[in-house]
């Protein structure tokens, strides 16, 4: 079980006071989502701006104010501008427009509700989202991943929640699209995705 | 479930193209608010089953429990934590010296890629002539032991076991007495070891091919990062096996707090439906 969000939110208090195993507690809490969050801004390069956001994430703690869903969006913001200042030194657009082929090929997600999913379908799930338009990827993964509501996925992109929330319906009637154009008896994942729907810039 | 269209699923085939499917169905604001918070498709008072429900697996697999290799950078965020909590001159002293490392890195980077696409080439050229010249001769099974969860990761890879290094070449670097099959299947064990563990194990003999052929220890990590990176975009036909799902030696790594299997928190709500 994912520690409750209560635990979190005094773990960003003692985090603030020096206690590092509440670090760690929050580390574990949030890196999952802000690097797959980061995956559709800079694909293979997440890790990396992933670590780099939480050198800065580190540092700035203390000056860091809210409660664990407000960390969530704090680090996003971090993760988010990492992310810019690596494109900008690679001189590159973000990754994203990945190819409906790759979307082909594992069986259905029907088959496997109601039990635990492989972790390979989740690799394939983030590049299938992740070659959503730009926006729409953010929109979703902000949503979907790193748990923040509207509200806070505004702030994070600079933008309105009304903005986000149409961002983020977009995105899901075109996974929808591409769904139901993969055909009937595929997720539209493929673990394959998860590395080829990266570095192919629309 | 309101959709504008109300037909069951009519399973794709038709027509195919996305324009068509947005004629006649689409999915509205309600229930795309739903799918967002992951409110499970087959709550009370929600249709499942169509597109929707798919679209709803899509989303638990995205927020599903956090994945081998995820947590990697775990004890260097800990140790940025530590060191920030030492003072402002530690602080600005060591985030300089972070800085330059990473630019270093950058500049690494650049080169070794530079290295890597030309070596690459050359390798499928050769590959391609069937010139293919021969510190591969030994093959995986000329040392069993030198790289365990490379060979195993290979294996269950399928389709591309061992494959010459293009590194190899095209580093030049000790072509001889280099014994792995494969550079890509050592990389990925190297990756898969939590940050904080990565340079002792490329103390073990296992990595003494890597570590020779990126040039010394500390260019390992670049070296990695191209060699998958240029796998990743070069090589359609290995599916998945880039970021390691399963983890040869997992027991060294960083598990969740308190042995949370189940589902560690990627966030706090998608990963509910999981199980709805």
């Amino acid at each position: 079980m994912a520690p409750a969000t209560g635990d979190l939110t005094a773990a960003v208090g003692r985090a603030q006071a020096g206690d590092d195993e509440a670090f760690r507690l929050l580390y574990r809490a949030v890196q999952p989502g802000l690097v797959r969050y980061l995956r559709a801004l800079v694909g293979e390069d997440a890790d990396d701006v992933a670590s780099e956001a939480w050198l800065q994430i580190a540092r700035d703690l203390g000056s860091f104010r809210g409660d664990v869903d407000g960390f969530r969006g704090w680090a996003a913001t971090i993760g988010r501008h990492r992310a810019m200042d690596h494109l900008r030194r690679q001189r590159r657009r973000p990754v994203s427009g990945g190819r409906v082929e790759d979307l082909v090929g594992l069986p259905g997600v029907e088959d496997t509700a109601g039990r635990a999913l492989e972790a390979v379908a989740s690799g394939a799930a983030i590049a299938m989202i992740a070659a959503l338009p730009r926006d729409q990827a953010e929109a979703v993964l902000l949503r979907v991943v790193m748990g923040l509501d509207a509200e806070s996925a505004g702030r994070v992109l600079g933008k309105r929640a009304g903005a986000v929330r149409m961002s983020a319906y977009r995105g899901l009637r075109r996974l929808a699209q591409r769904l139901e154009a993969a055909g009937p008896d595929t997720a539209g994942l493929d673990p394959a995705g998860d590395v080829r729907a990266r570095g192919l810039p629309r | 479930m309101r959709f504008t269209g109300c037909d069951a699923d009519r399973g794709g085939g038709a027509g195919g193209g996305e324009m068509s499917n947005q004629r006649t169905r689409r999915i509205d604001r309600v229930t795309a608010e739903q799918l967002l918070r992951g409110v499970p498709v087959d709550a009370p008072g929600v249709r499942g089953g169509g597109v929707e429900r798919r679209l709803a697996g899509v989303l638990a697999a995205a927020a599903a429990p956090v994945r081998v290799g995820e947590l990697a950078g775990e004890e260097a965020a800990v140790a940025a934590f530590r060191e920030a909590r030492l003072g402002p001159a530690v602080e600005s002293r060591r985030q300089s010296m972070i800085q330059s490392a990473l630019a270093k890195l950058l500049t690494v980077k650049v080169a070794a890629l530079t290295i890597g696409f030309t070596a690459l080439g050359g390798v499928a050229l050769a590959a391609g002539t069937g010139t293919l010249p021969t510190p591969l001769d030994k093959g995986p099974s000329a040392h069993p032991t030198s790289s365990p969860s490379a060979g195993s990761r290979e294996g269950a890879g399928g389709p591309e076991s061992p494959r010459p290094s293009p590194s190899l070449k095209g580093k030049g670097a000790g072509s001889k007495g280099t014994p792995s099959p494969s550079m890509v299947g050592l990389c990925r064990a190297y990756a898969a070891r939590p940050v904080g563990a990565r340079g002792k194990a490329l103390q073990s003999p296992a990595f003494t091919a890597l570590v020779t052929a990126a040039g010394g220890k500390q260019n390992v990590a670049a070296f990695c990062k191209v060699v998958l990176a240029a796998k990743a975009s070069g090589a359609p036909e290995s599916p998945a096996a880039v970021r390691p799902t399963e983890k040869p030696k997992s027991s060294g790594a960083p598990v969740e707090p308190g042995g949370k299997a189940s589902r560690p928190a990627p966030s706090v709500t998608p990963t509910a439906r999981v199980s709805g």
